[in-house]
């Protein structure tokens, strides 16, 4: 049985069922107790659980990420909101040298249980210090895994996950898809298993593999395809660190084109590190190159004629499609 | 010259750098307006101390308070400032204890705090129906009303003159992040012409004023 709830209270029944499973996860951010977060994905958490675990704070994000660090190293499984994703930058001592290296540094005598929420993507013109998607910096540090949802059940089963995880786990929710509602399952026990993509759709004739908010752009550039008699496959990879390389294999062979796509900057991008390995080890699977979609290497504008110009959308992911499949690529 | 909120005063980098301009000695004021808000969250929430301006003497700072909402006051606290740092006589903290009118956006539902705050703290403290008693008689009502239509009418010719531009061109999403000529045959500019030509083939021509879809 399943049930068709928002984004946003899929993120708040998942925080509820963990508050509730396990005494040792608590949550903290700026403007998340009394205000039930920018949102509403906090609402009424602190009436249950009370304001000790559910905790309102300075703007302080380096404080605030390094508590989560200790408290992770002295048993408790926190989970930090981060307010905004751009935010992150102000706690990046915390997160990359600190959370992502204790486990290695110290001889794996200690596990960092973190959670850090932080909401990214492009908005309505929300500016370019309150827009932009950060993952592939935190792919690229060792030591942290990295999930990104793209609907309602991937917002739920993956904070589960999230907050299950004995390693530090960012997750980042694109702003946007807080009031999309969709399907997720009557089950207290359902997560996501992070590592594991899953397939939205299944066509034979290109893959996009994609992740986040692209993951509905693409289903909707798979059915422009459609109409033009192509029968795309989408993978939602759902996690971008460990990526499912064996699920990208599988699509290559299937398909043997790709297009690989994201709302971050394409340059260094996630999409770059996917591009790559597909070019290594699926060479001979391939009929074209793989092609891979991103935001142009700009800062995001504020003008929404300027915003809306500057990264992949479904006919742009859908144009590329068309052009691996007509072998003009 | 340095403004901030109350907020940033609980992040690190406002300590060090209080810290490092003291020990160089250097011609920086610091300008506190305090609103008691930062965000969603009062100020009485994320900080024990009632004056902020406290925090200035840890890193042997000398600061000063005033009242916000008083112009003169503010006037002559930034010039004993400003007299100090031209003097050589290093940085200044000044704490303006003030409110915030307004939300944190447009559109704040400002559950965070009462309508009868706002409206008793702005109906004691707005400061230009405070300074219109200040000056006395060194300003006639006829001309404190022509003051105050003029600086109006600026306001609503800037609003006018934002609503009726023109959006930009939508190539322009492209350039502006590095220097130099786009046009010019060098690497990056290069990058953001293949760029331009690879997107603007999906551009959507958003309207004037409009929001981007975010789809």
């Amino acid at each position: 049985m399943s049930r068709t709830i928002s984004f946003s209270d899929a993120t708040l029944e998942a925080m509820q069922e963990e508050m509730r499973r396990d005494p040792t996860v608590f949550l903290m951010g700026e403007d998340i107790a009394k205000q039930g977060g920018i949102f509403g994905q906090f609402k009424g958490l602190p009436q249950e659980f009370g304001f000790d675990r559910v905790r309102d704070t300075p703007i302080s994000e380096a404080a605030l990420v390094g508590a989560g660090v200790g408290a992770a190293l002295t048993g408790c499984r926190p989970v930090v909101d981060m307010h905004f994703a751009d935010f992150i930058t102000c706690a990046m001592d915390e997160v990359v040298n600190q959370a992502a290296k204790l486990r290695y540094m110290f001889g794996e005598q200690c596990v960092v249980p973190m959670t850090l929420r932080a909401p990214d993507g492009i908005t309505k013109s929300a500016g370019s210090q309150h827009s932009q998607a950060l993952e592939g910096w935190f792919v690229h540090t060792p030591g942290l895994e990295v999930v990104v949802p793209a609907d309602a059940e991937d917002a739920k089963g993956l904070l589960k996950a999230a907050i299950r995880s004995d390693n530090p786990t960012l997750y980042f929710e694109h702003k946007m898809l807080f009031p999309r509602k969709g399907p997720v399952p009557d089950d207290d026990d359902f997560i996501v298993p992070i590592g594991k993509a899953k397939t939205m759709r299944d066509g034979k004739d290109v893959a996009i593999v994609t992740y986040g908010i692209t993951v509905g752009r693409a289903i909707e550039a798979a059915t422009l395809l459609e109409a033009d008699g192509i029968d795309a496959t989408v993978i939602n990879l759902r996690t971008v660190w460990p990526l499912d390389y064996g699920a990208i294999v599988d699509a290559v062979a299937r398909t043997h084109r790709v297009v690989v796509a994201h709302e971050a900057v394409r340059v260094g991008g996630v999409g770059a590190e996917i591009a790559a390995f597909i070019g290594e080890h699926c060479f001979d699977e391939l009929d074209a190159p793989v092609v891979r979609l991103g935001a142009a290497h700009v800062p995001v504008p504020f003008a929404p004629v300027l915003q809306e110009a500057m990264y992949p959308k479904a006919p742009m992911i859908a144009d590329a499609a068309r052009r691996l499949v007509r072998r003009e690529i | 010259m340095c403004f901030f909120g109350d907020g940033a005063t609980n992040r690190g980098p406002f300590h060090e750098n209080l810290n490092l301009c003291a020990i160089w000695n250097l011609p920086a004021i610091f300008v506190l307006e305090n609103n008691r808000y930062a965000s969603t969250t009062s100020t009485a929430e994320t900080m024990k101390i009632a004056d902020v301006s406290i925090r200035a003497d840890g890193y042997g700072m000398p600061a000063a308070i005033v009242d916000g909402f008083d112009a003169f006051a503010v006037h002559d606290a930034l010039g004993a400032a400003v007299a100090r740092a031209r003097s050589g006589g290093g940085p200044t903290f000044v704490e303006c204890k003030t409110y915030r009118a307004r939300g944190h956006y447009i559109g704040d539902p400002e559950r965070y705090r009462q309508k009868a705050e706002v409206e008793d703290v702005m109906s004691a403290s707005d400061p230009i129906v405070r300074m219109q008693a200040q000056l006395g008689d060194a300003l006639s009502p006829d001309e404190f009303e022509a003051l105050w239509h003029a600086a109006r009418d600026e306001f609503a010719d800037a609003v006018e003159f934002a609503r009726s531009s023109p959006s930009p061109e939508r190539e322009e999403a492209f350039f502006g992040a590095y220097t130099g000529d786009r046009n010019a045959n060098d690497p990056v500019h290069v990058i953001e012409a293949r760029e331009r030509d690879e997107f603007m083939p999906f551009a959507p021509n958003v309207g004037a004023g409009s929001q981007g879809s975010g789809h």
